[in-house]
């Protein structure tokens, strides 16, 4: 019998104590001889590691690829590294003949964002692969006085699987296409991949390029030499192979890739009938969309509560509809809730009774934990279990999925569209004697700073430096497009009104100006909702931008009536328009009063009484509309920007490097107004620069 | 060429009582010094005394084939096996709910004691005990971490801390809420007093 000892260091609530005694009161009786036989196996393995590790290099070979098959491969599913092929080391020059000691390799490994420069090619050095799968044994590294060697082990099994599958190329993966790509890496002392090449390809060039991206990300075990940590290069096949059940699944699991600017179709006799104009007398009652997908919304919370019923977490932090949304309710802080019903969803998981509905929730949870890859895996995987279990399948949930997923592709997009940044050379024709401290013309590209500098103190100059010197970068973000948009397809056509993909599909196509596809899609989105008033908002949109402002106006009129009443005083807020006297007093008022302003300052610019103020009024909501919509409200930064100065004839975004992006807005006519914004954020707001500029505008020229 | 009868004749000690290969000094040292925690951690985890073997086994073994890159200076000996069994114990009970349940029926329990004069005293605590570890299996993830930690390896709440790289109060509160769901679990499933008199 084991004897225990069991401080007790603070004070337990009474209720508490009598469990707390009686788990103290815990004692297991090992068998009396497990500890022996244990010792004894352990020494049989010692001895056998012993002779392994003074073997010949053919031995290494050998155990550092059954090693890293077991260690690396097994858990690999989709796209996996399966063997790691020792190469050699160069830890202590002249060790090996024939080893690959290329000074610039050793040069790499200590220089910082080396991993950057991997690359599409073959990596420096010589032909280690020969030297290490001919001639292991006829080198020196066979003869008695070799050192030891232990060859690199990878590490980190579920982050090497979610990286190779994060960059298999989902089109690839759809078609079935799968192959091996050959990588040789130089894993550098510290365990970390700092060059690599391709040394065999997959004859397929976005697999041996994905397998690139992927490497700097691979974390080994050093290799050692004489228990020393050293550098070496090693060989590397990555599999990737594609999931059968996904590739060959009876139905679609993820949308094939469709033009990202088209509408989606749905297999409904009426479908194209749906885009003809509405009539807007004849649209359902309000009350009528605010319950439609109640019944889903239902049906997914009892299935979530039947992933969670043996921790009964629906009862303690729920209700479900609540962990549904991946929301915090009751008392609990917000965190703490997420990490109490993460760690049952997890759970859940481990017992294997997960369902869509849990992993939609997880998902969710996830991505306010800052873990979109994660959410990603975990909203794909709720899809795939919906087509290999067809009876947990609901429309609206697989909608729900589909759509979590093209949201999370659809912020990457944003993070990545139209990003450039500008060549230093394109200042040197340009002149402002005002920056002169901010440097002359240099290699390579301009700061950010340097660039809202000029912006601000010489605009006219800094247009020029735009024109010529703004260089896109080549982000792909053209590939985020097209699968957010497949997602976006594939939520619509299995559940036609749902109101976050039609808004998100309908918005981007109103970012490429694709207008008469917007008429067209919110004209569906609004009869198949029941007269939902974004597809309203989104259809007066596009006929004001075809200039068809009357019937504009009516569907905006429409919308602001079917609308919860603070939504649509939002819309219809006239604060962007008034100089600054007037707006304080605006922003005073009672609701009721507030209306009767906003009618009489339309009224007197001719709302009723002439096209042009009709056109005004119209345009204004039209603003307010698309800020909502993008923005997410038309009050932030970015939306009182957009309101008050409507849609920029053009629009520069530089990276930083730092994962903020500077967004300068050109309005035709002095500085562009800038922005910063976050990567994968919808949040958009004023630099200090803007925010000062803005309001020297206000006082200066005050909105009509 | 010597076989092993020739130096172990029949009926003499047990095969384990021999003198046996060495083991790297300090490893041997680590094995003596804190098996018995870790057989306890892994005994809180999993459900019979066969997988609690077969476990503390894996960990042993994965512990002497990563022991030459053992760093002192990241962990202390009995902090980086306890990681090592824990990640073991998860494989483990991945494995097992794939499988079936993880609670085990009270009579293959004999491994479970308690101080008690009597035997049948002795088998109530003993079906307590496995109610309640029972119970600790339908916690989260953390709690079984941090009850086990205590009430299995024996740990107090200063190495807990250093054990999961928090506070000595992130300890107290974790172990105080671990303790406190496990009392509803348990109360849950057996609607019977948590007094144990």
């Amino acid at each position: 019998m084991m004897e225990r000892r069991h401080p007790s260091e603070e004070p337990l609530p009474e209720e508490l104590r009598g469990l707390h005694d009686e788990l103290s009161a815990f004692r297991c009786e090992e068998r009396p001889s497990f500890g022996p036989e244990l010792r004894s196996e352990l020494a049989r393995a010692w001895a056998e590691e012993s002779v392994r590790r003074s073997a010949p290099w053919s031995r290494h070979l050998a155990t550092a690829a059954v090693v890293a098959l077991l260690v690396g491969g097994a858990a690999v599913p989709g796209a996996r590294a399966s063997i790691v092929r020792f190469i050699g080391s160069i830890g202590r020059p002249g060790v090996e003949a024939g080893t690959p000691t290329p000074d610039e390799a050793k040069l790499e490994v200590t220089e910082p964002g080396a991993a950057e420069r991997i690359s599409r090619r073959e990596p420096s050095g010589t032909e280690p692969a020969t030297m290490a799968a001919v001639a292991p044994a006829s080198g020196p590294a066979a003869s008695s006085n070799e050192p030891v060697m232990v060859a690199p082990e990878m590490l980190g099994r579920v982050a090497t699987e979610e990286l190779l599958q994060s960059v298999y190329p989902l089109a690839l993966q759809r078609r079935g296409v799968g192959g091996t790509v050959w990588l040789r890496l130089w894993v550098d002392d510290r365990g970390r991949p700092v060059d690599a090449g391709i040394s065999r390809s997959s004859g397929v060039d976005e697999l041996d390029d994905a397998a690139l991206r992927a490497a700097p990300g691979f974390v080994f075990t050093p290799a050692l030499q004489d228990g020393r940590p050293v550098a070496t290069w090693i060989e590397f096949p990555v599999l990737f192979e594609p999931d059968p059940t996904e590739a060959h699944a009876p139905g679609r699991i993820l949308q094939p890739l469709v033009d990202p600017l088209s509408l989606p179709t749905v297999p409904r006799a009426d479908w194209w009938q749906l885009s003809e104009p509405l009539d807007l007398e004849r649209l359902p009652e309000a009350g009528d969309i605010a319950d439609a997908d109640a019944s889903a919304r239902d049906r997914a919370a009892a299935l979530l509560e039947a992933a969670l019923s043996q921790t009964d977490v629906a009862r303690r932090y729920g209700p479900a509809p609540s962990i549904l949304r991946g929301e915090a309710s009751g008392r609990m802080a917000p965190t703490e809730w997420r990490e109490a019903v993460s760690g049952a969803l997890v759970e859940a998981i481990d017992l294997g009774m997960e369902n869509p509905a849990s992993l939609l929730a997880l998902g969710r949870i996830r991505i306010r934990q800052g873990l979109r890859g994660e959410a990603r895996s975990l909203f794909e995987r709720g899809l795939r279990m919906t087509l290999r279990e067809p009876s947990l399948t609901d429309a609206w949930l697989v909608a729900e999925l589909h759509f979590e997923r093209g949201s999370l592709l659809r912020d990457r997009w944003l993070g990545s569209r139209e990003v450039g940044r500008v060549r230093s050379e394109a200042f040197a024709g340009a002149q402002c004697p005002a920056a002169r401290l901010s440097g002359g013309a240099g290699a390579g590209y301009a700061s950010v700073e340097r660039l809202v500098a000029w912006n601000y103190l010489c605009p006219t100059a800094m247009a020029h430096v735009f024109g010529g010197g703004y260089e896109p970068a080549n982000t792909g973000s053209a590939g985020d497009l097209s699968l957010m948009m497949a997602s976006l397809h594939a939520a619509i056509e299995v559940y036609p009104a749902h109101v976050g993909a039609n808004t998100d599909l309908l918005v981007t196509l109103a970012m490429y100006e694709r207008w008469d596809d917007v008429l067209s899609g919110a004209r569906r989105f609004t009869r198949v909702s029941g007269g939902h008033p974004d597809g309203l908002l989104l259809a007066g949109l596009a006929l004001q931008q075809i200039g068809r402002a009357a019937e504009a106006r009516e569907h905006f009129e429409a919308a602001l009536e079917r609308m919860p009443h603070a939504d649509a005083a939002d819309l219809t807020d006239l604060r962007e328009l008034l100089g600054s006297a007037e707006r304080a007093l605006y922003v005073r008022l009672a609701p009721a009063e507030r209306t009767a302003w906003e009618d009489d300052y339309w009224r007197t610019r001719g709302r009723g009484a002439s096209e042009a103020g009709d056109a005004r009024w119209v345009e204004h909501l039209a603003r307010a509309a698309f800020a909502r919509l993008r923005f997410g409200t038309p009050f932030g930064d970015a939306g009182e920007v957009w309101v008050r100065f409507g849609r920029p004839d053009n629009v520069h975004i530089v990276d930083d490097g730092s994962g903020r992006l500077t967004e300068f807005w050109d309005y035709g006519s002095g500085p562009d107004i800038t922005f910063v914004r976050w990567v994968s954020s919808k949040r958009t707001e004023l630099t200090p620069e803007g925010r000062a500029y803005v309001d020297d505008l206000g006082k200066i020229y005050p909105p009509q | 060429m010597r076989t092993e009868q020739d130096v172990t004749p029949k009926g003499a000690e047990p095969r384990h009582a021999r003198p046996e290969a060495p083991l790297p000094s300090d490893f041997e040292a680590w094995y003596v010094e804190h098996r018995s925690a870790v057989y306890r951690y892994v005994r809180f985890r999993v459900a019979t005394r066969e997988a609690a073997e077969d476990v503390t086994s894996v960990v042993f073994m994965k512990a002497l084939k990563s022991f030459p890159r053992y760093d002192e200076a990241k962990a202390a000996p009995r902090t980086w096996l306890l990681r090592i069994a824990r990640n073991a114990v998860t494989d483990h009970l991945r494995a097992l709910q794939r499988r079936g349940s993880l609670h085990v029926s009270l009579d293959s329990i004999p491994d479970l004691v308690a101080d008690v004069p009597s035997h049948d005293e002795r088998v109530i605590r003993q079906e307590r005990i496995q109610k309640l570890l029972n119970g600790s299996r339908t916690l989260r993830q953390a709690d079984q971490e941090i009850l086990s930690l205590r009430f299995g390896a024996g740990l107090d709440n200063a190495e807990i801390a250093e054990h999961l790289r928090i506070s000595n109060n992130a300890v107290a509160v974790r172990l105080h809420r671990a303790l406190k769901r496990l009392r509803i679990s348990v109360e849950r499933s057996a609607p019977e007093s948590m007094d144990p008199r």
